[in-house]
């Protein structure tokens, strides 16, 4: 399209991974002849495959494929961007439930560090966990087991239960688009997972962020007073520690942002104890730094760094994915080898039949017993006239009157000669032509037994007889086949005189 | 550049059809006993990526070679002109029905393509060949002689010795039996016949070379894509709890043994796709099985829960009550709570998960067994199916397209393949036991596929 930018990787992905799925069910000598006209005119100036895929998937678009990448990949950002607001919104919605105070009871900070800092780090464990990756997760005891348990409480193990409940018409369709979306997911498996990681980080930013925004807007818009409480039984010291340790990145260039010992023990509320007594009034209300610096580098921080994390790993596992996933090699061996076809563009057209009809009867003719016999040797059959003459003579019981020669080397005019001299002969009542058995009976052959017929009249019998030859150069009867031709072809001249005799020692025609 | 054209000329039934067959690779190619099977001139241009290198013409047999010389003889003026002979005699004959065939094998000749001449080379030489020469030297195009000894018997020296006469190039060329090597030296022989047409032919073997190369990465491919298949293929049938599973085994095992074959053929079809063999029919003996016991038999839950699933579940539920329990101890139980409230849940799920099958909800039970064929545990079985798969490639790459008859499998003939060298035996059998301990590998097609080109590339 005119002006449109090229889509992004994650869109290219997507439509790279669809059409080949498109492309599973298509010969591949057809693909490999579209894709080749494709990126051909590109040939040297792809600088790598990653380039040459997408040209091809570029060409793709321009002959009019349709690709889901752009819509799947704005698809994302909208839901990237719905999840970061409505972390915003839930966040903001958390700290204004857990700073809240109407001046009966102090906002409890052990509630708001148990939901933005130990609650926070309870969650970046898990996903650390999921994080890690196969092969190290093997070495990690109780990684594997603790990524399975996770991995069952996804929403995904919904959709088995959901097909159940599908008619049964619908069912094997849906569980086989289902199936061909989990082979997709499986295909690009690390891209899936860090673009589900950046999809729940972009919400958990929004979250923090949200919460730390109404945590400054009430302190800023409202007088809040903080206090610490607990069943268990309270240890300043222990709890000072504990803030002590939560505050140490920040304690040295922001001191009032780490609670002291004194504060600490000043703000412990007891069920019992009367609201705000026993410390100083703006003494309740200076929790406030620490408890956004604990906001900020507990939880919005490590969030933004997830995020950016997650972002470079997605694009880096896209960029790997889309050269290296299963079937792109397929694809880039079709873009990168010639497309060779050596076939005929046509289809060949059935060749008539030469032989003509084929009529009956022909071999119900004979020659009287003892007749005269006259020879042509056709095409130069390698045997001298005497030897020829001898063993025909003897084999069929003929006397052999003749022996003459045409075709092969002889001219038309000696052949012309021949029909004439045997026409005359009329005390040789029948004409023998041997002729040789492996070569085809061409239309030369034809002409001249039509020739020959035309001079001698209706009469007289004409013999065909295909010979082969032994490795000693004698007479051998001929292969079936070739007789079998011979025969098919001869019957079409519907010559009722003219008969087809395979040599046969002995056998009288 | 002109394009380098080859008419591929005979006497009829000589195997012209057959060399075209093989050069094209094209089992469309009409070959037939007959003589005059081939009535038309068929062009098989030779196209790497839409440009035209190079292109075969079958053409039919000489009919009347010794009439049509007579007719030239009579026409001839001097031996200086004998192309412009050839070339009126066209030019008389062209739509008559006295020399239809010359005419069409004569004027792809006279519009300047070389000439491979073919003749038989196990049936005697025969003098009314010469007319047939004769002609074509006429022509005053490049030619070669080409013996394609179609039967067992060998005549081929008196063959040589004639064409030497006619031919400056002569060479013996089995259309049915000949190598790819074979295929492209007699494609280089062409280059001899014209300086001019060199370089291309040089290049068209390239781009032989390179599309056979193809052909055997695709087919190893597909033979790869097959075996992962069959070896992770499992067939699943959900019976009722008090189901006698020993009776519904025949079926499923059927099942699973059709849908083997399935996957093997469809391999086989595709290795002979890249091959262009479109018409091959097959004989193969059935691929057999070879587990001793190839079910398991395990129980089903409702809702798509398995045993392990339940067991995953109740060990959840255990670890929170029991982590209330540690809390409680502000710690001091050292999550013995949790670990123990794991332990009992997960117990309890794996119980229960039997019990379940049993329990019915408005009428319908709740679980059942399930019966379940596959996958393939036999160590061998992949080396089974892998040698089939080795055999039949060899077979189909070595066939050239001039060879009809079925593709025979079975029998003696079933895998004479020699074995394996050390590496690719040692690579085969870690692909092999990747697939059977169900390793995950990102891509184990591939890799076997690797593995498998380098074998096919070795019997090549």
């Amino acid at each position: 399209m005119v002006g449109m930018t090229r889509p992004c990787l994650l869109a290219s992905l997507v439509d790279l991974a669809v059409q080949m799925q498109r492309d599973a069910d298509r010969p591949e000598a057809e693909l490999h002849r579209r894709d080749r006209a494709l990126v051909r005119p590109l040939e040297g100036g792809a600088s790598s495959h990653r380039e040459l895929l997408m040209a091809w998937l570029e060409g793709l678009r321009a002959g009019g494929e349709a690709m889901p990448g752009r819509s799947f990949s704005a698809a994302c950002r909208v839901l990237v961007l719905s999840l970061a607001v409505l972390g915003l919104a839930i966040g903001w919605g958390a700290a204004a439930a857990l700073f809240f105070y109407d001046g009966t009871r102090p906002v409890n900070v052990v509630h708001v560090l148990a939901v933005f800092v130990a609650g926070q780090w309870l969650l970046l464990l898990l996903l650390g966990i999921v994080m890690i990756p196969d092969r190290w997760a093997r070495w990690i005891p109780g990684a594997g087991a603790v990524q399975e348990t996770l991995a069952l409480l996804s929403p995904g193990q919904l959709v088995r239960l959901a097909i159940r409940f599908v008619p049964r018409s619908a069912r094997d369709r849906l569980a086989g688009t289902v199936a061909s979306g989990a082979g997709n997911l499986l295909q690009f498996k690390k891209v899936w997972k860090w673009a589900v990681i950046f999809a729940s980080q972009s919400f958990a930013v929004g979250f923090n962020a949200g919460a730390l925004a109404a945590c400054l807007y009430l302190v800023t818009f409202s007088d809040l007073a903080f206090s610490w409480s607990t069943t268990l039984e309270p240890d300043v010291e222990v709890v000072h520690r504990l803030t002590q340790t939560l505050s140490a990145p920040w304690s040295r260039w922001a001191p009032d942002a780490a609670p002291s010992a004194d504060l600490i023990r000043e703000t412990l509320y007891y069920r019992q104890t009367r609201p705000l007594s026993g410390a100083a009034p703006e003494r309740w209300g200076q929790w406030w730094p620490f408890l956004a610096a604990c906001m900020i580098v507990y939880g919005l921080v490590p969030r933004m760094v997830l995020l950016g994390l997650a972002g470079w790993r997605l694009h880096g596992s896209a960029r790997r994915a889309f050269i290296e996933a299963p079937g792109v090699a397929v694809v880039l061996d079709r873009l990168t080898s010639e497309w060779v076809t050596t076939q005929a563009a046509n289809p060949e057209s059935k060749s008539p039949d030469r032989s003509g009809a084929v009529l009956e009867a022909l071999e119900g003719s004979s020659l009287a017993d003892g007749s005269p016999l006259c020879l042509v040797n056709w095409g130069g059959i390698e045997m001298s006239d005497e030897m020829l003459a001898s063993r025909v003579g003897e084999s069929w019981n003929r006397r052999i009157a003749s022996v003459r020669h045409a075709g092969g080397r002889a001219s038309i005019e000696s052949d012309g000669r021949v029909i004439a001299d045997i026409a005359a002969a009329t005390g040789e009542p029948g004409v023998a032509v041997l002729v040789k058995s492996w070569e085809p009976p061409i239309l030369e052959v034809i002409d001249f037994l039509r020739e020959l017929r035309q001079a001698i009249g209706p009469g007289r019998i004409l013999i065909i007889a295909p010979v082969a030859l032994d490795p000693a150069g004698g007479l051998a009867p001929p292969r079936d086949a070739d007789l079998g031709q011979w025969r098919k072809r001869l019957r079409s001249l519907g010559d009722p005189a003219l008969v087809v005799r395979g040599w046969q020692e002995g056998e009288t025609p | 550049m002109s394009l380098p054209v080859f008419a591929v000329v005979g006497h009829p039934n000589k195997g012209k059809s057959s060399i075209v067959a093989t050069l094209a690779s094209d089992d469309s190619v009409e070959i037939g006993p007959e003589p005059g099977t081939t009535t038309r001139c068929r062009r098989y241009p030779m196209v790497v990526d839409g440009e035209e290198l190079y292109a075969l013409v079958d053409t039919p047999g000489f009919q009347r070679a010794r009439r049509a010389l007579h007719w030239m003889k009579q026409h001839e003026t001097s031996a200086d002109l004998h192309a412009d002979v050839a070339r009126r005699f066209l030019e008389a004959h062209r739509g008559q029905d006295s020399f239809p065939d010359e005419c069409e094998l004569l004027q792809p000749i006279l519009d300047g393509a070389g000439i491979l001449y073919v003749v038989d080379g196990s049936v005697p030489y025969g003098e009314e060949y010469e007319p047939e020469m004769e002609i074509l030297r006429w022509t005053g195009r490049p030619s070669l002689g080409l013996i394609n000894p179609i039967g067992p018997a060998d005549h081929i020296e008196s063959w040589r010795s004639a064409l030497g006469q006619f031919f400056k190039v002569v060479r013996v060329f089995n259309a049915v039996a000949a190598e790819f090597q074979k295929r492209v030296d007699l494609i280089r022989a062409f280059g001899q016949l014209n300086e001019e047409w060199r370089a291309r032919l040089d290049r068209v073997v390239v781009s032989l070379e390179g599309d056979r190369r193809r052909k055997r990465r695709l087919s190893a491919r597909a033979a790869a894509e097959a075996l992962v298949e069959m070896l992770a293929h499992r067939v699943e049938r959900r019976l009722p709890s008090d189901a006698d599973t020993a009776a519904a085994r025949p079926a499923i095992e059927e099942e699973f043994r059709e849908d083997l074959r399935r996957f093997e053929q469809r391999a086989r079809d595709i290795v002979e796709q890249c091959y262009s063999h479109r018409r091959i029919e097959r004989r193969e003996e059935a691929l057999q099985l070879l587990d001793e016991d190839l079910f398991a038999e395990t129980t089903w839950l409702r809702f798509g829960l398995s045993r392990r699933e339940i067991m995953a579940t109740g060990a959840m539920g255990g670890a929170a009550t029991g982590a209330i329990v540690d809390a409680h101890f502000g710690g001091a139980s050292m999550l013995a709570g949790t670990l123990l409230g794991a332990g009992i849940g997960a117990t309890v799920g794996w119980w229960t998960a039997d019990r379940l099958v049993t329990v019915k909800i408005l009428d319908l039970p709740l679980g059942g067994k399930r019966l379940v064929a596959g996958p393939t545990r036999n160590a061998s079985f992949p080396h089974v199916v892998f040698n089939r798969a080795r055999y039949h490639h060899f077979l189909v790459s070595h066939r050239t397209h001039a060879t009809r008859g079925d593709l025979i499998l079975t029998g003696d003939r079933a895998h004479p393949m020699p074995a394996l060298d050390k590496e690719d035996r040692a690579a085969l059998e870690g692909v092999f036991d990747r697939l059977r301990k169900r390793r995950g590998e990102p891509d184990i097609v591939g890799r076997l596929a690797e593995v498998i080109e380098r074998v096919f590339d070795k019997d090549e």
